[in-house]
């Protein structure tokens, strides 16, 4: 069923519907997907229960590596040097402002929300909370076209860090607790440098390995397809097998790969890459079916804080640090002081979903699951958010161009 | 110097990645945490699900198996032997069993004896795009008009091996008193007869892997496929009432023995095996049994029309959207694997079914579907035969070695002249004929699936532990040699074009 759902949402009349507006803003995110999903789950209509899922979790673990690959290769060092410096400051403002925020409301609400808090059992959700709601999505075509070019790049260049920032953000904090024979959380850093070691060692083997691997392959696309599905296999599994997330490892693994210059990797990239949708999708449906949506009061507390936080404060500090790159650089023309793409920084990045999965797959637990539901929501509400202020926003501006007429 | 030089580095390379993909696997499983033994809760006081041992550790597991597989692969075909070859001594080495021997059961090894259960899914893929593949390949016409050959061929070759294999057995298993209490000689030579069934096998995937990676054309190479392909479809049908009638052979024998126990019998030889299988023998009238004929021509009219069905509805995809073939294929294999089990059909028939209806009804999709599933075969033939080569039990080999080695020398001599004497009334002429043997000594995924459900059937026998043992290093064997054998035929049927 998951299948039929992710092939109709790829088939061509979906792509057709998706050039509407509204829809294509629910799709970019992954909503949709995620309503299919808890239709599909036990939060609706039950058709898919959660246990031959957690069954499938090797072939979950390799989606998950899946993305990291995806993530870890947009950090190739020669085109990151090109960057203009408003983009690393973008990043560093947001990730400044949404470490402590984010941290900060999330430790308010666990206090309330969780009975007896210990420090080693709020690492994890602390985490994914924060790298959940670091960056924005980098989709922009959904808010309409026409945008200057510089200010699209800004938003997708600033938005890919900081969803590495996430991805490494997460996979720490997945490294540094583990449970004891008894079942009590504790941190191990002794054998979280261990794993960050192995995990290290092990992004830089694949590289040197899957490089002289893909000139063994040759020009074969079957032989390297085994290659591809083998190097993303072994990485994630070995994250897993050490408790940890496999889109830390797999991402590191990928910035490696991106780093080694032969035509065999740049093909790896291209395959990875274009099965973009249908794994977003794929994972959209996913947290759909393993989220809880029965929330207490503080967790929705936490989420309107979140709701709040997005919209109100991350478009105005990107729209801050753009126009302030102004003034640095006055030579080219200078920004828009008002455009609908410094609202886009106000919209969840859809990588939250798959850190999600990768949260609820570490340990299945119900705070995982309603964690994941709790994002979901925050996600939707700043899907919604900046797509009415931009309507208003375009039908004040029709109304001053048609007062302004002779 | 220079030239053996430069031939030795590559092999050095691929042996050191090896090595370094296996340092990395025993070291993640040495950090691996230890799983609470108590119930788990969260921070809401709300129990955690823990995952079944083995589970976890399927992904590394597979993805070892991929790299390293393929890897030995290369390195096989580097000295002249088949890929599949270095697949599944790759799985060999790496299994469980292997490690038992070299470092003792409890350390650890490459791979895990709690991952096997997790890692044979491979298999239901696997089967569905073998036998998808196997369907894309035959062109009803070009059967039609080549019918002789492959029928003469087909029926020569499977009686001699069928009639040698069973008799051989039924000689050797006589002489074994276990089998004496099983009703005599008539359940011996039902049983030999089963054994000599799976002995036909031969492995469509072992022929369609050889020639994927020889790119081999020829009347050999497209003699060999409909051979194999149509030989499957006869043996599913004949096993399963030879089967049938071994099975309830045995029961019968076994029920008479039990109500009248001669003085010579002793006691033990007529417990069943396996004390719980007996329990709910007992412990329930058995349900009337379904008709055998009923059954199969549910199984198999049941699993032709599935795979018709499937085939129209590729079809459709394919005209219609065409995006992410490789995705859909792979999901779409586990979905005919899934569905077949659902609904009692037969996996095999309906990938076949599958294939052949869009080979043959859409040929205007053929290319597409046919050109994803090519590129496609290459991992899921790695994976399935490094987990084959998983299987193979050396310390079991060690037991029945004498077993095995007869019945490997008598179905390689009986495939060799029932194929010969096939060729000659048919007319095929050399040099195919005389190297086409060579394609139906391979053995593996079907035989392996067959020896199972030999061994599942008689599992509250006493002699079902032999059988098996017999069957699967018999295969090991086939498993590891026939591909070998087969691209040396090929080579000197001068098909090879890779």
């Amino acid at each position: 069923m998951l299948v039929v759902a992710g092939l109709l949402a790829t088939a061509r009349p979906a792509y057709r519907i998706r050039r509407s507006r509204p829809v294509a803003a629910l799709v970019s995110g992954g909503w949709i997907s995620v309503l299919t999903g808890v239709l599909l789950g036990p939060a609706g209509f039950g058709v898919i229960q959660r246990a031959p899922i957690y069954q499938s979790i090797p072939l979950l673990a390799l989606g998950l590596g899946w993305i990291g690959f995806m993530v870890g290769l947009q950090l190739r060092f020669s085109l990151l040097k090109k960057l203009p410096p408003v983009v690393y400051r973008a990043a560093l403002a947001d990730a400044l402002l949404t470490l402590t925020l984010g941290s900060a409301f999330a430790l308010a609400a666990f206090a309330i929300w969780i009975p007896e808090p210990a420090a080693a059992s709020l690492a994890l959700p602390l985490a994914f909370v924060v790298a959940a709601s670091l960056g924005w999505s980098l989709e922009s075509r959904s808010l309409g076209a026409g945008f200057d070019e510089r200010l699209v790049l800004l938003l997708r260049a600033s938005g890919a860090l900081l969803g590495v920032l996430a991805v490494v953000l997460f996979g720490f904090a997945s490294m540094l607790v583990e449970r004891d024979p008894a079942g009590t959380l504790h941190f191990t850093p002794g054998r979280a440098g261990l794993k960050m070691i192995h995990t290290l060692a092990l992004a830089l083997a694949i590289g040197f390995i899957g490089r002289a691997m893909l000139r063994l392959a040759g020009s074969s696309p079957g032989h390297q397809l085994a290659v591809f599905l083998g190097l993303v296999a072994f990485t994630a599994g070995s994250a897993e097998q050490l408790d940890a997330s496999p889109l830390f490892a797999a991402a590191l693994a990928g910035a490696v790969v991106a780093n080694i210059d032969t035509a065999g990797f740049r093909q790896f990239e291209t395959f990875i890459n274009k099965t973009e949708h249908i794994v977003a999708i794929l994972f959209g449906i996913l947290a759909g079916l393993l989220l809880e949506p029965t929330l207490a009061l503080p967790a929705l507390a936490l989420a309107g804080a979140l709701i709040l936080f997005r919209p109100l404060l991350k478009p105005p500090l990107f729209r801050r640090v753009a126009l302030a790159s102004r003034d640095r650089s006055p030579a080219g023309a200078p920004l828009p002081e008002r455009s609908t793409i410094y609202t886009a920084a106000g919209r969840q990045s859809p990588l939250m979903l798959a850190l999600g999965v990768s949260l609820v797959l570490i340990e299945p637990s119900i705070f995982h699951k309603q964690l994941l539901a709790l994002m979901v929501v925050v996600g939707v509400a700043a899907e919604v958010v900046p797509a009415f202020a931009s309507r208003r926003r375009a039908a004040r501006l029709a109304r001053e161009a048609e007062g302004a007429a002779p | 110097m220079s030239h053996s030089r430069a031939a030795l580095h590559p092999a050095i390379h691929i042996l050191l990645a090896i090595a370094a993909l296996v340092g990395f696997v025993l070291v993640a499983a040495l950090f691996q945490s230890t799983r609470p033994a108590v119930e788990a809760v969260d921070a809401l006081g709300n129990p955690v699900i823990s995952y079944p041992p083995g589970l976890v550790s399927t992904t590394t597991a597979v993805g070892l198996l991929l790299l390293g597989g393929w890897l030995l692969g290369q390195l096989a075909a580097k000295v002249g032997f088949s890929k599949i070859t270095g697949y599944l001594v790759f799985g060999m080495i790496a299994s469980p069993n292997i490690g038992a021997l070299l470092v003792g059961p409890d350390a650890p090894w490459i791979l895990a004896e709690n991952q096997r259960p997790y890692l044979t899914l491979i298999n239901d893929l696997a089967i569905a795009l073998i036998a998808l593949t196997a369907g894309g390949k035959i062109n009803l016409r070009e059967v039609r008009e080549s019918i002789r050959f492959v029928s003469l061929i087909l029926a020569f070759e499977f009686t001699l091996v069928l009639t040698v294999v069973t008799a051989l057995l039924s000689v050797m298993l006589a002489q074994n008193p276990v089998f004496a209490e099983y009703g005599g000689l008539l359940t011996v030579i039902l049983v030999a007869a089963v054994i000599g069934l799976v002995s036909t096998t031969n492995s469509p995937a072992v022929v369609i892997a050889v020639l994927s990676e020889t790119k081999a054309q020829g009347p050999m190479a497209s003699t060999s496929i409909a051979v194999t392909v149509c030989k499957d479809l006869l043996l599913i049908i004949v096993f399963a009432v030879v089967l049938a009638l071994a099975t309830s052979a045995a029961q019968d024998a076994r029920a008479a023995a039990l109500e009248d126990p001669s003085p010579d019998v002793p006691a033990a030889a007529l417990a069943p095996a396996d004390p719980a299988a007996a329990a709910a023998e007992t412990a329930a009238p058995p349900p009337e049994p379904e008709p055998v004929w009923i059954k199969l021509a549910k199984q198999i009219g049941g699993s032709m029309v599935g795979g018709v069905f499937i085939g129209v509805a590729l079809a459709w995809y394919l005209r219609k959207t065409g995006a992410h073939l490789p995705i859909v294929l792979t999901l779409g294999s586990f979905a005919i694997a899934l569905i077949s089990a659902e609904l009692g059909l037969k996996t095999l028939i309906v990938g076949l079914a599958a294939g052949l209806t869009v080979a043959n009804r859409y040929q205007d999709q053929k290319p597409n579907l046919f050109g994803a599933v090519e590129d496609l075969s290459v991992p899921v033939y790695v994976l399935f035969f490094a987990v084959a080569g998983a299987k193979i039990d050396p310390a079991l080999l060690a037991e029945v070695w004498i077993f095995v080695l007869a019945l490997v020398t008598l179905r390689t001599l009986a495939v060799w002249a029932g194929t010969a004497i096939g060729c000659k009334l048919s007319g095929l002429e050399k040099p195919a004929a005389t190297w086409i043997w060579t394609a139906f000594v391979p053995q593996a995924g079907i035989s392996l699936a067959l020896a199972t459900v030999v061994a599942e059937q008689f599992q509250s026998f006493a002699f079902s532990e032999k059988i098996y043992a017999i069957l699967l290093s018999s295969i090991a064997v086939h498993e590891l040699v026939g591909p070998v054998l087969f691209k040396k035929g090929l080579q000197r049927a001068g098909e090879v074009r890779a």
